[in-house]
């Protein structure tokens, strides 16, 4: 049986949600400041009144102050919140704190999450992770470079990481790091917590960027003969490749979701400008060229809710949903960016003006197709998948069943 | 009349121009450390200078203004090559050469040239040229910017946006409705200088052009401002948009050409998964289609120019034709080039974040695609 409904209580989380971003989200983004966000004075008391309405982090389990109420109710949340650039830092649900939350939850030892987690999910730090290499590319983290080498009772970090987003100002930073050089591709690289006041952790520059949404930059870092305890090691030896995988899957529900949410703010631009704007006796909205837009982008939107909504229902019942992962990651991306791109196209120049929220959106974007995996990597990732499947399943004379 | 070159000298003129951006402009743009955004005063004054002395300088003004008096046809291969560095869409060369004169700058009178074109040729500035407004920037015929005549004077009221290169340039021009005894409008040209009184204000699109707004609140301007007849702005506008499709298309394309450089050199040197990325299919067919469509692209663009230069009756069209698949066909070749590059082409370290940025401002400069093909549509049905 096919059930399309939210539940009661998802339409009352829907509701509530709607309500905050109406009344406290969007009023306030006039304050917002590029590669910062929001002044903590102002962002403080929001993400009280979120606390207070039981909508905070939505990714986290109850334990720690979160929701907990799995990955569909998650995914809807995502929706509404993402329609706002501050939307996720009100709601506790930013990236990368959000995926380190995850780790955190799924692999740290109980001093670790006492020290880091609970933190960390009240709001009170921001957290970084210190992944991708310039050196090598960010589509393939086996060939990562940088190394953690045991000296007694401590590792020495030796790394050069970028794009560790929001690294200004964090007070900790997850390193992916070369352990075990001599161990398999996948079982190399270990993770490390380490305490940005370490000496040996040093944020070289923000990377100039496109977008400018994220908090505390993306940054150049470097860990010279960064020493930290051996109980700084988070989850086991090894495990590196495991967990940033594991941090991955949730986060391409909410990523995807979030840019629905944003596609649906740049569609409601575009119809609220083309019915606004007059042309003769007519306005924009009469143009059929401007309904093929707004249609071409609804039937995206949809394609790309149902498909993202599906995977997370699959991860609900303990289902990896790997292919189905990709799959939102891909077209999710792309959706994105097409109706954005629409949006601004209706509005005319205007829409590259700071008078509207486009052009932002816009920048931001496009990095969507490239972060947690490039479109070319997620096609083969669902093109083997598919081709496995399918000889697996059939007799290549047999005719192909369709796929559930 | 226009230069004429034959092959071999503009062969030669192409090859200066394309050591100057090299050995000039991209050492300059690479000798600023920090993320550049512009070129400094004292270094863009530097480059003018050399630039004169080359004798590459107001390379489309009439000879007798002080200018090359090159045709379009030429500028155009020009232009590309001045196109290829970080800065080089909206600033060729560093705007070494000084800036494009609007063709009907040629309907001043003598006095207006000797006041105003040819001191701004001197200076290698160019004259701003104040025409669509904020929710117009497509329609001529959908302006509201007024006049109306007191005595040998024009009140003007209304405003104008998205003006670019407005501080750097000379003097302006306007376009606005002057209206007629029984309150038709007579689109007509203006001067502007900068000291007139009318507000300014500054904008920045897509966090990368700055643009300026004018209002006018009842600016009374002189009738010997105004340029060519009253009633004839719009038809000499939409010559001076012709004439800047073509070379805005020639700009896009030096760009391209850029981004494809820097999208061959980095898939031979970036690994992934064992093998460097000009080894993918997905890669190669990015960088081939790009040289496909680049070259026709190219093609379009100088069939345009020729026929400009020619003043053939469908010179219009075929620029907006140009305008539309060559802005399209950069977009995507930078578009493709910022994807093979990951994260690294979303940093500004490379210019390809930039060049981005500009390719959404190129799309919707000097109309958009869809009133480009609305007015292909009509002259086909």
């Amino acid at each position: 049986m096919l059930n399309f409904s939210e539940s009661a209580e998802q339409k009352r989380m829907i509701e509530l949600a709607t309500e905050i971003m109406e009344e406290h989200v969007f009023p306030n983004e006039k304050y917002m400041v590029p590669h910062r966000g929001l002044p903590s004075e102002i962002l403080k008391p929001l993400q009280q009144i979120v606390k207070e309405k039981g909508l905070w982090a939505g990714h986290l389990p109850k334990e720690v102050g979160g929701m907990g109420q799995g990955f569909v109710s998650l995914g809807l949340l995502s929706e509404v919140i993402g329609q706002s650039p501050i939307g996720p830092y009100v709601f506790g649900s930013m990236a990368p704190d959000a995926g380190n939350g995850e780790i955190l939850w799924h692999a740290a030892t109980e001093e670790q999450k006492e020290k880091y987690l609970i933190p960390l999910a009240n709001g009170d730090v921001r957290s970084c992770f210190g992944m991708t290499e310039p050196e090598v590319s960010g589509s393939d983290p086996t060939t990562l470079q940088g190394t953690a080498v045991k000296d007694g009772d401590e590792w020495v970090i030796n790394a050069h990481k970028w794009f560790t987003t929001g690294a200004v100002g964090s007070a900790f930073c997850i390193a992916m790091v070369v352990t075990d050089p001599d161990a398999n591709p996948h079982n190399r690289t270990s993770l490390f917590i380490v305490d940005t006041n370490n000496p040996g952790f040093e944020v070289v520059r923000e990377v100039p960027v496109l977008g400018d949404h994220y908090v505390g930059g993306h940054c150049e870092v470097r860990f010279n003969n960064c020493r930290v305890p051996a109980e700084a090691m988070l989850g086991n030896r090894g495990e590196g490749f495991k967990l940033a995988q594991l941090r991955l899957g949730p986060g391409r529900i909410t990523h995807a979701m979030r840019w629905l949410g944003v596609a649906r703010r740049s569609m409601n631009e575009m119809m609220k400008y083309a019915l606004n704007q007059k042309d003769g006796d007519k306005t924009l909205a009469d143009s059929q060229t401007v309904q093929n837009f707004i249609a071409d982008s609804e039937a995206e939107i949809q394609a790309s809710r149902l498909l993202t909504l599906q995977a997370a229902w699959k991860m609900d019942q303990g289902d990896q949903a790997r292919k189905e992962v990709s799959l939102i990651k891909l077209y999710g991306a792309q959706v994105l960016n097409n109706v954005v791109d629409r949006a601004i196209q209706v509005l005319g120049t205007y829409g590259l003006t700071p008078n509207t929220p486009l052009e932002g959106l816009y920048r931001e974007a496009r990095a969507a197709r490239i972060y947690d995996g490039a479109d070319e990597v997620h096609r083969m990732v669902v093109a083997r998948q598919l081709l496995k499947e399918f000889k697996a399943k059939e007799g290549l004379n047999e005719q192909a069943a369709v796929t559930k | 009349m226009e230069e004429v070159l034959v092959d071999k000298e503009l062969t030669i003129l192409k090859k200066t121009v394309r050591s100057f951006v090299r050995d000039k402009v991209e050492r300059a743009e690479l000798l600023q450390k920090e993320h550049i955004t512009e070129l400094s005063k004292d270094v863009a004054d530097t480059l003018k200078e050399t630039a004169q002395k080359t004798g590459l300088q107001a390379m489309g003004a009439k000879k007798e203004w002080g200018g090359a008096g090159l045709s379009l046809s030429c500028r155009t291969v020009l232009y590309e090559e001045a196109a290829q560095h970080r800065l080089g869409l909206f600033h060729p060369a560093g705007d070494a050469f000084g800036e494009e004169l609007p063709r009907f700058l040629e309907n001043c009178t003598k006095e207006q040239i000797n006041t105003y074109v040819k001191p701004a040729i001197q200076q290698g500035k160019g004259c701003f040229v104040a025409l669509w407004e904020e929710h117009e920037d497509n329609d001529i015929g959908k302006l509201t910017c007024q006049a109306v005549k007191d005595g040998n004077s024009w009140i003007i009221n209304g405003h104008k946006a998205y003006i670019d290169k407005f501080q750097e340039a000379g003097f302006g021009v306007i376009l606005v409705n002057c209206l007629g005894e029984s309150g038709e409008k007579q689109p007509t040209l203006f001067i502007l200088e900068h000291n007139d009184s009318f507000e300014n204000k500054e904008t920045v699109l897509i966090d990368v052009q700055k643009v300026n707004s004018l209002s006018f609140n009842g600016m009374k301007i002189s009738d010997d401002r105004r340029i060519g007849n009253i009633g004839d702005g719009a038809e000499l506008m939409k010559e001076w948009i012709t004439e800047a499709q073509v070379l805005l298309a020639s700009r896009c394309l030096g760009v391209a050409v850029k981004a494809l450089d820097y999208a061959k050199s980095y898939a031979k040197i970036r690994i992934t998964r064992g093998q460097p990325l000009s080894d993918f299919p997905s890669i190669r067919t990015m960088i081939a289609s790009g040289y496909v469509n680049l070259q026709a692209a190219r093609l379009m663009v100088q069939d345009a120019a020729k026929k400009i230069d020619e003043r053939a009756k469908d010179a219009a069209t075929a620029a907006g034709m140009a305008k539309v698949f060559t802005t399209d066909t950069a977009s995507k070749i930078i578009d493709d080039c910022l994807q093979i590059h990951g994260g690294a082409g979303f940093a500004g370290d490379l210019p390809i974040e930039r060049w981005y940025k500009e390719l959404r401002i190129a799309r919707m400069n000097l109309q958009k695609k869809e009133n480009i093909i609305e007015h292909i549509a009509n002259l086909n049905l």
